[in-house]
C-alpha cells in the first residue's frame, strides 16, 4: 500500500532510501510539518497544500493517509486562529454558519469521493489545483506589485501595501481597494431576501477611526453554490481551500476582504471537521502520522504568522511560486505516470 | 436572557439614525458576546485536544523506543489502531499512545462541532430561531458525515 512503509525516506530512488527508527521518523515528521505550516502560512495557502506533497513525494505515504493527516492539521490550524478572528470582530459567525451548510455538504461529498477514486486521479487533481493556486499567487503578486508601484509613482507620499502582504498574497483585491471602487465601509448594500431574513449583515471594527463599520451580503445563493464546490475540493484533497472560499465571499458575495478572510478561516475548521470525521471513521487517519503532522503544522502556522512581516518580500514570494509550480508538476506526473 | 433583535434587522427597521445607532450598539455587543462564547469553546477544545495529543505522542515515543527499526509498520497503518470510540476507550484503559492520540484527534475534530452546538443553543435561547435551525442543519450534515465514515469503513 505504501511506496515506502513509514520507516524510511524514499526519494523515489532506492539508493537514496534512508532507514530510520520510528522515533526518528516521528521527530522528522514533526519538524517537516513545522516547515510545511510555516510555508503554508507565508504563502497564504494553509498547511494542507504543503503537507500532502511532502508526505506523498517525500515520505512515500499513501495519498489517502496523507490527505487524512492533512485534513486534521487543517482543523487544528483553523481552530487555533478562529478565536482571535471572532473576538476581534472580523469573522462573522452567522455567515459562517449559513455557508457551512454548503461547505460541510461539499466536504462530505469530497471525502466520500476520495475513498472511491483511484489514487492516481487524486494525485492529478491535487497537481491541477496546486498549479491553479501557483498561477493565482503569481498573478496576485504581479498585480499587487504593479498597482503598488502605480500608487507610489502617483503620490510618492506613502506605500499603500506592506511588502510582506504583497509577497504572501494577502492583498487579493489590491487594485480595487487602492482605487476606492469597493472601499470597505461603504454603506450596507440592498439586502436580498435570504440574507435579510437570516440577518447575515454585520459590522467590523475599523481601527483607524475606532468605529464599527456596517456591511451587507449580496447573492447568498451564488455564495452557497461556490462554497459547495470549495468544500468538495477541500474534502477531496484534505486542504482548507481558502483559495476558493475567500474569493467566493469577497467577489461573489461582496463582503469586505478582511471579513471574508477571517470568516473563511472559521469556516475552514467546520468544513474540515466534516471531512475529517469521514476519514477518521473510515480508517484513513493514522494517528502516528496525524499526531506529529497536526502538532507541527499548528506550530509552523503560528510561527509563520509571527515571522511574516520580517521574512516576506516580493522575491521570496516568487521563490515560493516556483516551489509550488515544481511540486504541482511532480504531483501531476505521479498521477499520469 | 433578553431577546435582542439582530443587527441587520435593527438597521433595516430603525426609522431614525439615533435609534438605529443606539440599537446597533446594543446588538453589536450582543453579537460579540455570542462570538466570544464560541471563541472560548474553540480555545477549550484546542487546549484539551492539544494536551491529549501531546500525551499520546509522548506515550507513543516511549512505546516505540522499544521497537526495532521498521517496527512502526507492525502497529501503524489501516486496521492496526483503534478507529472507533469504544475501541479507543478500551485502548485508553491500557494506556497506549495510539489510543490517546486517537482520542486527542477525535477531540480536535469535534471542537468545531462543539462551537456550532454552542452557537445553536445560544441563538435558540435568544429567540433567533432561523439561524439556530441553520446551525442544526450543519450539525445534521456532520452527523451524516459520521454515518458515511462508519459505512465506508
Amino acid at each position: 500500500m505504501y511506496g515506502c512503509p513509514y520507516n524510511c525516506v524514499d526519494w523515489r530512488r532506492e539508493r537514496w532510501t534512508i532507514p530510520m527508527t520510528p522515533v526518528e521518523l516521528s521527530v522528522i515528521l514533526f519538524a517537516v510539518s513545522i516547515v510545511a505550516g510555516l510555508f503554508g502560512s507565508l504563502l497564504g495557502l494553509g498547511g494542507g497544500v504543503v503537507v500532502v506533497p511532502v508526505l506523498t513525494l517525500g515520505f512515500g505515504v499513501d495519498i489517502r493517509l496523507a490527505i487524512g493527516a492533512s485534513v486534521v492539521a487543517v482543523v487544528a490550524t483553523s481552530v487555533a486562529a478562529a478565536p482571535g478572528n471572532l473576538e476581534s470582530g472580523w469573522a462573522n459567525l452567522r455567515i459562517a454558519i449559513v455557508l457551512a451548510v454548503a461547505t460541510t455538504l461539499g466536504a462530505l461529498t469530497g471525502a466520500w469521493l476520495s475513498g472511491r477514486l483511484d489514487p492516481r486521479v487524486l494525485y492529478a487533481v491535487f497537481g491541477g489545483v496546486l498549479t491553479l493556486a501557483g498561477f493565482e499567487m503569481g498573478r496576485k503578486l504581479r498585480r499587487t506589485l504593479r498597482s503598488a508601484a502605480a500608487v507610489h509613482d502617483a503620490s510618492e507620499e506613502r506605500v499603500v501595501f506592506e511588502a510582506s502582504e504583497v509577497a504572501a498574497g494577502r492583498i487579493t483585491d489590491a487594485t480595487v481597494l487602492s482605487q476606492g471602487c469597493k472601499a470597505e465601509g461603504d454603506a450596507p448594500r440592498r439586502r436580498t431576501d435570504l440574507s435579510g431574513r437570516l440577518g447575515l449583515g454585520g459590522t467590523y471594527p475599523d481601527r483607524s477611526s475606532g468605529r464599527e463599520i456596517a456591511y451587507g451580503v449580496d447573492r447568498p445563493l451564488l455564495g452557497l453554490s461556490l462554497m459547495y464546490v470549495a468544500g468538495t475540493v477541500g474534502g477531496l484533497l484534505g486542504i482548507g481551500s481558502g483559495v476558493l472560499k475567500v474569493p467566493a465571499m469577497d467577489v461573489a458575495m461582496r463582503l469586505p476582504l478582511k471579513v471574508s478572510m477571517a470568516t473563511s478561516n472559521l469556516l475552514i475548521g467546520v468544513t474540515a471537521a466534516s471531512a475529517s470525521v469521514v476519514y477518521l471513521l473510515r480508517g484513513d487517519v493514522d494517528p502516528y502520522l496525524a499526531g506529529p503532522v497536526a502538532a507541527g503544522v499548528l506550530l509552523g502556522a503560528w510561527a509563520g504568522g509571527r515571522l511574516l512581516p520580517r521574512l516576506a518580500s516580493a522575491a521570496v514570494g516568487w521563490v515560493f511560486v516556483g516551489v509550488v509550480v515544481v511540486v504541482s508538476c511532480q504531483m501531476l506526473w505521479k498521477g499520469i505516470a | 436572557m433578553s431577546h435582542l433583535p439582530v443587527l441587520p434587522e435593527a438597521l433595516g427597521e430603525a426609522r431614525d439614525v439615533g435609534a438605529a445607532e443606539h440599537v446597533s450598539t446594543r446588538t453589536t455587543k450582543s453579537i460579540r458576546r455570542v462570538e466570544s462564547l464560541v471563541a472560548t469553546v474553540l480555545r477549550i477544545g484546542l487546549a484539551a485536544s492539544s494536551v491529549v495529543i501531546v500525551a499520546g505522542l509522548a506515550a507513543q515515543e516511549l512505546a516505540l523506543r522499544r521497537l526495532p527499526t521498521g517496527g512502526l509498520h507492525s502497529i501503524a497503518g489501516p486496521g492496526r489502531y483503534p478507529n472507533s470510540t469504544p475501541a479507543a476507550l478500551r485502548g485508553l484503559s491500557h494506556g497506549p499512545g495510539s489510543a490517546l492520540l486517537e482520542v486527542g484527534l477525535g477531540l480536535l475534530v469535534c471542537t468545531p462541532a462543539a462551537a456550532i452546538i454552542t452557537a445553536a443553543v445560544v441563538y435558540s435561547r435568544r429567540g433567533d430561531r432561523r439561524i439556530a435551525r441553520v446551525a442544526s442543519l450543519v450539525l445534521g450534515v456532520l452527523a451524516v458525515s459520521c454515518l458515511v465514515g462508519l459505512l465506508t469503513h
